[in-house]
């Protein structure tokens, strides 16, 4: 499995990559969403980790594009945000994402790796 | 990893910082807050996941108000002000604790005004950060706050 994550905060890459290299999961990273966007429409990804807020280019408005494009458009999406308000959830849940991780999260009990196997499953399925 | 990380958790609190000083010489310029509130942002996310809960906390606190005041379309106030600094203190210990060792925080110095005199408030406000001043004026604090310098 090959994840990639789009996050503007180099210390959640490296966080987030330990706990997933540790579990086997391939892992290829962008701090620059427009770079990430890039990256999901070239590489061979599974699902993409993306953080919600961002300058430049935002997690929803890139989520939107990837939804776009013909080559992203299933790719599974799990959402990483900070903005864990009630509502903020709730909107996000309504968005066609596979997951949502609240940060901060605990990398020993990382959400992630569940959110991710449930999205590459469903993919799998064709659901 | 984790010193990484408290390195670059002291890179922002001096970003913050910056911006607070900015927010009070300039109020009305709403790129300050937005500049403010991206960098607690980032802490709020990141800090817990090293084990700092206490700074994603205060960092969650300030982000919630600048959200408010965004919303509201308002500039910061004084007193919002004096506590997102008590906050950056505050975060300063506690990466101090987690082993930052010196943090970086080239603070300013921090000048507390106690006179009710327009004229002695507008003289200090002139004082821009270039000459190193951050003028704090009593009036604007909370009611029985007092900064600790």
């Amino acid at each position: 499995m090959r994840v990639l994550i789009i996050d503007d905060d180099p210390n959640i890459i490296a966080l987030a990559s330990f706990a997933l290299r540790g579990r086997g999961i391939e892992v290829i990273a962008s701090t620059v969403p427009s770079e990430g966007l890039r990256i999901a429409q070239s590489e061979n990804v599974d699902a993409i980790l993306l953080d919600l807020v961002m300058p430049e280019l935002d997690g929803r408005a890139l989520f939107a594009q990837l939804r776009e494009n013909e080559s992203t458009r299933e790719l599974p999406v799990v959402f990483m945000t900070a903005k864990n308000s009630q509502s903020e959830m709730a909107a996000l849940h309504e968005l066609d994402a596979r997951g949502v991780i609240a940060k901060p999260f605990d990398p020993a009990d990382w959400p992630a790796r569940s959110s991710l196997t449930l999205a590459l499953r469903s993919r799998r399925l064709g659901q | 990893m984790h010193h990484a990380f408290l390195v670059a958790a002291g890179e922002r609190l001096d970003a913050m910082e910056r911006a607070l000083d900015a927010m009070h010489r300039h109020p009305d310029e709403v790129e300050h807050l937005q500049s403010f509130s991206s960098e607690c942002h980032r802490l709020t996310g990141a800090a817990a996941s090293y084990g700092l809960v206490a700074v994603s906390d205060a960092a969650a606190h300030a982000e919630a108000e600048c959200d408010r005041f965004a919303r509201a379309g308002e500039s910061p106030d004084g007193e919002a002000r004096h506590r997102w600094r008590e906050l950056l203190r505050e975060m300063r210990s506690h990466l101090a604790a987690a082993g930052a060792g010196v943090v970086t925080g080239q603070r300013m110095i921090r000048l507390l005004c106690v006179d009710d005199d327009p004229a002695t408030e507008a003289s200090l406000q002139l004082l821009d950060a270039d000459s190193a001043f951050v003028v704090e004026l009593s009036n604007q604090l909370p009611e029985g706050a007092l900064p600790i310098y």
